[in-house]
């Protein structure tokens, strides 16, 4: 019953708060007859939903595509749509009756639909000859990321994420991201990203991805050449949402959900059981490896077995205490205590709108985030107005302002900062209490620790659990964007458009530590004096972190022509002039209170400590105040560009493309022949399938392109200024500089040349579709070290733009529709190919053989992401260790045999960035109901992975690389049959080590295919919503990083993550969107 | 293309915008003096150390030759004891070619930067203070350079004859290819006759030049042209501001160093210079060539002061810098020896003898020296050629002298090594007075090698 009366008083009053719109009208009405017909096929369409603008009736068209509707009598406007269809708008003239023939068009079959959007120009998918991929609004709502880039993984061709180097839990850091590969030995690889038309320097969590309309990507030379001299690791260019004129109010809001699963803490195999530990370590004790002093850190185990060995704890307290740590697992009690389950929302509310004369749109946007870390958490809140407004019927002005502020919060500790050497430790004891552990890497031993109090001092433990809400740490942003443009159009089809933006950032962090957290017990006690004297008084320790700010200026004048001839051939040009100027400076340094008192907000500031002065430490040594300090520091960026592009099209069928762009930059050689570059491209496609020879009843479709032209890279480290460093020399009581670094005055762009040559086509019908692309390039002038003549005094570090690079590729789309019954079928599949060759070098081959491994030097006519290995012959059968030859001998004499290792010896690993990658992405549309699936594959690459170094453990800090292979290691003869591991050894020796752990052995394929994502959605247009006046209601739900469908190496770890802590935790996604 | 034109006009300085403002780009008068003062470039590191490895004035015995460590920095100063063809393995960056020419880099530097500077400074006399320094270090990196590299001057063939690739500006990716050694000359005068318009009459500290440095070093320049009587000029233009000697009775004679470090408040110093630090040449390592020990009056105090006995080997002590460093800067005694020499040259024998006795009465027993009296050219060329021996010491102009002396034919040297049953001599008039170019410099710059 109350049910009932809730449901009837809410629609009463939604009654109330739209019947307002329709009141005047509800008493004048006439009806109108007509129906709606498929422009591909002329079918008569059915179920299409029809509904009048002013009058607000609503029908559907019945099975043979007619229908009835009641329209307002003084003029309204009839809108036709559905589901894979446009939406069509027909005036209705004041008293018009007749027949209406509605015509609609299919909107997934079509290709001219796509806009593709550079930041300069718009233009129909149709006319470009260029290389673009563009990423739809569709696309983007498939994935909940925060981060607009992350979104573009698995839907967009050609760009790879790389997570190999990802290290620890750092799992948010930003993957490497690679447009086509790479086409840079040492400079910046990131592609340019353009928003708003604007590059775009600032961080790329401030764009809230609810404000992007579409991404384009612009990948070859004649795409990209438009941005010249930064476009040569390519462009992504993200077009924000925007309103029209006469646009009826337009009210979204939208609402997220995510929760992500804890981390897989036990998915590393840097570990050993707890046993195991305690074992090694009792071992290492009876063996006197450890040195009992005040600042060596020993593990917790090995200071009660000192406690029983010095009678200070008796027998049965210690075999209690032993017989917790064998039944503790820090990484379940990490688990337990130090993460949750992270929560991500997302709240996004926008309106828009357009009169005769003026358009608008407002969103806000709110995303809150709780860390998987306990304490860790990140806020976010932008806000954007756009304004646009016809001045005169030529002259519009538009102006819009954004502001972002994001903040986060890092006081969580993970488990990585705990250190293996807690491995056996409860953090929680049996009351509840948070217990203290060993802290790795303060120099400070447990024992002395635990004898603060005793000595007249604080409590000097490390207790992890208490310290997260023992400290109040933020780091917050704050971005503000002005834009303003003027475009006029003159009759002749010339437009004339000038903008400017304006932005500035600031950055400041806060660092509050509580009178009892560790930090500010440890400043207090590192510091007392042996009479008890504190130097740093006791209270929290505040410090206001430095302000970072950046100020971004640009202005553009942009000229574009727009010309119909013979009603057939279509010219566009465009030329303009643009300047940018970046400054970021670091304006106040940190300043830091002692023995401050967040009540009275008092403390003894900074300046009342001499951080020169060294005062008697504890436990030993000397230390001073730990103030922070930086140097103000201020870098200026400018760049000048001018830019052209043309485009002539005969009849879609024929079309020619050209672009120039010449580029200067501040931070280039003052010879002004390298401060500035031209670069240019050009390019022309040939719709084959229009010409009459061409059998278009088979192949509906077909268009072939290409194009030729460059682009640019810059190394922001480099300068042509010379650099000095400053040293004391105390024999003549002066100051000397050395010369660091001479400077390049003949520093220039780097510059990427690529060839691009494509197939557009489409067959049955168009409901296959695909595009083949290769692509060649060519890097020159790439930055790299040189081997260089001692006359130019230069020494052996010296970069100058000398080396080469060679990359080609493939980019491979096929996309298939179909319809089985009602139900639409979608596939997209993603197929990329990339390789690169360092093809030009001038350095020394690097002699120290370990260089290899770690650095990975670039070696000449080799891809730059090789990794190395040396040879492995398995195991010696009788020793269990690895077998070496000397002179065709057996030897064991590693460290003779590891350094007469050269580059000759090394083998070619693989490479670690895949070559091969790509997605499917399959789904269906059932009535409202989608499904969609992404899978991605990465293949053909490696990485090394970790193992077992022999008798590493035996050493005092061992347990740093303590990994599971342990269990695997050779034992007994037979066992190398079945095992690469070498046997524990009593000694660690470093040379042995390396002969196993930088062998062959050890490169693991890295092969995969994921299920990333499943996403459902359910898109309500039901006459029921319409009346309350909700327009449409989408409820959507999905499960992210589900998992490896299969993968090539055996040994359980994700290829995708090879050296981080855990993978991608899964995540769940639920949310509504409302549009009124 | 008309907005292009409208701002092609402001574009020079819209780019003109130095990146960094940061402190590590010199931009103030503090940071030219700074660069100009890298002692552990300009007087730490000179261009010697192939003539001082070349030269007569030591030895190796046969044990302590082929216990030289092995390596790329290391190997060519073994070849070069020999005067081998071929001294280095290809890729030496930090041998006196490549020093030479990082001083003159650096030099390069300094000069650029007050040329862009100067303007904007009201501090014109500390300016031109680094201004002319820039121009010394710059003249005698060259000088030195040319000493191992070049041919000796000779007049009639100096504008046939190789000269030194001159880099004249810091760009490192310019190409300079060799000039011909009269253009080598005139530069290294052309430097050091600005260097002494700029410069202050003596320094304030012996790391930094001055006109008295410059005169020095003029002095050297004319004596390898043969322009006695310019070179007697500068050596009295320099001896007039100060002929300062230190009497040797006043120096502690046990002690391993009894020079003061930098010469700083030596009464003789100069300018103070050292060679690199090379293995071949350590004390630890080297024989004190035994004829020329055998030269030292019992009475000469520097026969105590330059050297010392360890376990059975003669050796040197520390010299002019203070340390074990060898010193190749400039002092009054060399001043004085040239004087003498170029006096001679001039006909004057009773001012070359006058100068010699000033010189040696500092370097006897308090009262045993007599004054030298001869009458005779030929004995008072005897003298000066002893004692230039004897008082210069491993300073880096033995070489220098050789190759003079054997230009001019009067009186030849030639050098003997002698390895185990193995022999070697170098004669006056061979190729290998002049040493090979590191190949990495021939290899990338494309320069004409040094016969051999």
């Amino acid at each position: 019953m109350s049910a009932t009366k809730i449901l009837l008083q809410r629609t009463y009053f939604l009654i109330l708060l739209f019947g307002w719109l329709t009141y005047h009208d509800l008493y004048a009405q006439q009806q109108i007859r007509g129906s709606v017909q498929s422009k591909n096929d002329g079918k008569f369409l059915s179920g299409v939903s029809i509904r009048s603008l002013v009058q607000k009736d609503q029908t559907m068209s019945d099975q043979n595509g007619n229908f009835t509707l009641r329209v307002a009598p003084a003029g309204d406007t009839v809108i036709a749509s559905s589901l894979g269809y446009g939406e069509l708008r027909t005036p209705i003239k004041p008293g018009e009756s007749g027949e209406l023939s509605l015509v609609l068009t299919r909107q997934d079959m079509e290709l001219e639909e796509v806009m593709i959007h550079t930041g300069y120009y718009t233009l129909p998918r149709e006319r470009a000859t260029g290389s673009f991929t563009h990423v739809n609004q569709a696309q983007l709502n498939q994935s909940n990321a925060t981060n607009i880039l992350h979104k573009l993984e698995g839907v967009t061709n050609g760009l790879q994420f790389d997570r190999s180097g990802i290290v620890g839990e750092d799992l948010t850091s930003e993957p490497k991201i690679r447009i086509r590969g790479v086409s840079t030995l040492h400079a910046d690889e990131r592609p340019l990203i353009i928003v708003d038309n604007y590059p775009y320097d600032g961080d790329i969590e401030s764009i809230n991805p609810q404000d992007v309309e579409s991404v384009t990507i612009l990948k070859d030379a004649a795409a990209a050449s438009i941005w010249g001299a930064r476009a040569g690791n390519g462009v992504i260019v993200i077009n924000l949402k925007s309103s029209q004129y006469d646009q009826p109010v337009r009210i979204d809001f939208r609402s997220t959900i995510e929760r992500r699963d804890k981390p897989d803490l036990f998915y590393s195999q840097d570990h050993l059981d707890a046993g195991t530990i305690m074992d090694i370590q009792k071992e290492l004790l009876e063996r006197g490896v450890y040195r009992e002093r005040n600042n060596t850190v020993l593990p917790m185990y090995v200071e009660w077995l000192i406690k029983l060995r010095d009678g200070q704890v008796d027998e049965e307290t210690f075999r209690k205490q032993e017989a917790i740590y064998r039944n503790t697992d820090m990484r379940q009690q990490a688990l337990d205590h130090l993460y949750q389950v992270a929560d991500q929302r997302q709240y996004n509310l926008s309106i828009s709108g357009g009169e005769k004369k003026y358009r608008y749109r407002a969103s806000a946007g709110m995303d809150k985030g709780l860390s998987a870390i306990r304490g860790n958490a990140d806020s976010r809140l932008t806000l954007n107005l756009q304004n646009s407004f016809m001045l005169t019927k030529r002259l519009e002005l538009d102006a819009s302002l954004s502001y972002t502020s994001n903040q986060t919060e890092n006081n969580g500790i993970n488990y990585t900062r705990l250190g293996i050497i807690n491995e056996y430790m409860p953090l929680i004891g049996p009351n509840g209490e948070s217990l203290p552990v060993v802290i790795p890497g303060n120099s400070i031993r447990y024992a002395y620790l635990d004898q603060a109090e005793d000595m007249g001092l604080l409590d000097w433990r490390y207790r992890p659990v208490d310290e997260i809400r023992l400290a109040d740490n933020s780091d917050t942003r704050k971005d503000v964007r002005f834009r303003t443009g003027l475009n006029y159009r003159l009759p002749i089809g010339l437009n004339v458009h000038a903008s400017y933006q304006y932005g500035e950032g600031t950055n400041e962090s806060r660092n509050f530590y509580h009178a009892e957290s560790y930090f500010a017990r440890h400043a207090v006690n590192r510091l007392t004096q042996a009479d008890g004297t504190k130097i740093v008084p006791d209270g929290a320790i505040l410090t206001i972190g430095e302000l970072y700010r950046s100020h971004t200026n640009m202005g553009r004048l942009q000229l574009n022509y727009d010309a119909k001839y013979f009603d057939r051939l279509f010219i566009n040009v465009l030329a303009g002039a643009e300047a940018r100027e970046g400054i970021s400076k670091l304006e106040r340094p940190p300043f830091t209170y002692f023995g401050f008192n967040p009540d009275t907000e008092r403390g003894y500031a900074q300046t009342s400590f001499d951080p020169y002065i060294y005062y008697p430490a504890r436990p030993q040594g000397v230390d001073n105040v730990k103030i922070p300090y930086s140097n103000i520091a201020k870098t200026v960026n400018r760049d000048l560009s001018y830019f052209s592009n043309a485009a002539l099209s005969w009849a879609d069928r024929y079309v020619l493309s050209g672009s120039v762009r010449w580029d200067g930059s501040n931070l280039l050689g003052v010879k002004s022949n390298q401060r500035g570059t031209a670069l240019w491209s050009v390019g022309g496609s040939w719709l084959v399938s229009e010409e009459s020879f061409f059998p278009s009843s088979l192949i509906p479709y077909m268009r072939l392109r290409t194009t030729v032209g460059s682009a640019g890279n810059i190394d922001k480290s480099q300068g042509h200024y010379p650099v000095i460093g400053w040293m004391d020399v105390e024999a003549l009581d002066i100051t000397i500089a050395r010369l660091e670094h001479p400077g390049n005055p003949s520093l220039r762009w780097e510059q990427v040349n690529t060839f691009n040559l494509a197939l557009d086509w489409a067959i049955l019908d168009r409901k296959v579709q695909g595009t083949l692309e290769w692509y060649q390039k060519k890097s020159r002038h790439l930055l790299s070290n040189l081997i260089i003549d001692p006359t130019t005094g230069v020494g052996d570090n010296y970069k100058e733009n000398y080396a080469g690079m060679d990359g080609e590729g493939l980019d491979i789309t096929l996309t298939g529709r179909f319809n089985l019954g009602t139900v639409k079928f979608n596939n997209t599949l993603l197929v990329n190919y990339t390789t690169n060759k360092v093809s030009k070098l001038s350095i020394m081959p690097e002699e120290i053989i370990t260089s290899y491994f770690f650095t990975q030097p670039y070696v000449l006519g080799k891809s730059r992401d090789i990794v190395y290995s040396i040879p492995w012959n398995g195991l010696d059968p009788q020793t269990g260790l690895p077998l070496i030859y000397k002179d065709g001998q057996v030897s064991t004499d590693y460290r003779t045999y590891f350094n007469s290792l050269t580059d000759a010896d090394l083998l070619d690993g693989g490479l670690s960035v895949a070559p091969i990658f790509g997605s499917l992405n399959s789904g269906f549309q059932w009535k409202g109901l989608g499904v969609n699936f992404l899978l991605t594959y990465k293949g053909g690459n490696v990485f090394r992975r970790k193992s077992m170094e022999p008798g590493i453990e035996h050493t005092i800090t061992g347990h740093v690389y303590y990994h599971q292979d342990y269990y695997r290691r050779w034992q007994k003869p037979g066992d190398e049959l079945f095992t690469d591991v070498p046997r524990a050894t009593e000694n660690h020796d470093s040379s042995l080590g390396n002969t196993y752990l930088f062998s062959k052995a050890l490169i693991t394929p890295a092969d995969y295919i994921r299920l990333q994502r499943v996403q459902i959605n359910y898109v309500f247009e039901s006459k029921g919503i319409n009346k309350l006046g909700v327009r449409s209601c989408t409820v959507f739900g999905g499960v992210n990083n589900i998992g490896i469908l299969w993968k090539k190496n055996q040994q359980g770890i994700d290829p995708e993550y090879p050296h981080s802590r855990y993978p991608a935790p899964r995540s769940y996604t639920f949310g509504l969107q409302f549009t009124f | 293309m008309l907005i292009g034109a409208l701002l092609c006009s402001c574009n020079h300085n819209f780019l003109d915008v130095k990146p960094s403002t940061q402190s590590m780009v010199p931009v103030a008068l503090e940071d030219f003096q700074g660069l100009a003062d890298d002692v552990n470039l300009f007087n730490n590191l000179s261009v010697h150390s192939l003539g001082i490895i070349g030269g007569d004035e030591f030895y190796l015995a046969e044990n302590q030759y082929f216990s030289l460590p092995a390596g790329i920095q290391n190997n060519y100063q073994a070849y070069a004891y020999i005067w081998d063809k071929e001294i280095y393995s290809g890729q030496e960056l930090y041998t006196d070619w490549g020093n030479g020419y990082a001083k003159i880099l650096q030099a390069n530097v300094i000069l650029e930067g007050h040329d862009k500077m100067l303007l904007k400074t009201a501090d014109k006399e500390r300016w031109n203070n680094i201004y002319g320094s820039a121009l010394f270090h710059r003249a005698n990196a060259y000088y030195g350079l040319a000493q191992l590299y070049c041919n000796v001057y000779n007049p009639t063939t100096a504008a046939t004859d190789l000269g030194l690739p001159l880099r004249l500006e810091s760009d490192p990716t310019l190409k300079v290819d060799r000039s011909n050694l009269q253009e080598t000359y005139d530069l290294i005068i052309d430097d050091l006759q600005r260097s002494i318009d700029l410069l202050p009459p003596s320094p304030d500290l012996p790391n930094r030049p001055s006109k008295r440095a410059s005169y020095a070093l003029l002095t050297r320049v004319y004596m390898q042209m043969g322009d006695y009587k310019l070179a007697l000029d500068y050596a009295q233009a320099c001896l007039d501001i100060n002929d300062n000697l230190t009497d040797f009775n006043d120096l502690d004679k046990i002690t391993t160093e009894p020079f003061p470090r930098y010469g700083l408040n030596d009464l003789e110093m100069i300018f103070a210079n050292g060679a690199q630090v090379l293995n071949i040449y350590a004390s630890n390592r080297i024989n004190v060539d035994t004829i020329l020990y055998k030269m030292y009056d019992n009475t000469d105090l520097r026969k105590q002061i330059y050297f010392r006995n360890q376990s059975a080997r003669l050796t040197r002590k520390g010299t002019y810098m203070g340390a074990s460093v060898l010193f190749t800067g400039y002092a009054n005694n060399e001043l004085y020896l040239n004087l003498s020499e170029c006096a001679l040259r001039n006909g004057d024998k009773a001012k070359a003898l006058n100068t010699l006795n000033k010189l040696l009465i500092k370097r006897y027993l308090k009262d045993t020296f007599i004054p030298i009296q001869s009458e005779s050219e030929e004995a008072i060329w005897d003298i000066i050629l002893t004692e230039r021996r004897k008082e210069l010491y491993l300073r880096g102009i033995r070489w220098e002298d050789m190759r003079r002396f054997n230009k001019e034919g009067k009186y030849p040297i030639n050098v003997k090594r002698i390895l185990g049953d193995q022999i070697f001599e170098l004669d006056p008039g061979e190729l290998a007075w002049t040493w090979p170019i590191p190949p990495q410099a021939i290899r990338i710059g494309g320069y004409q090698q040094n016969p051999r």
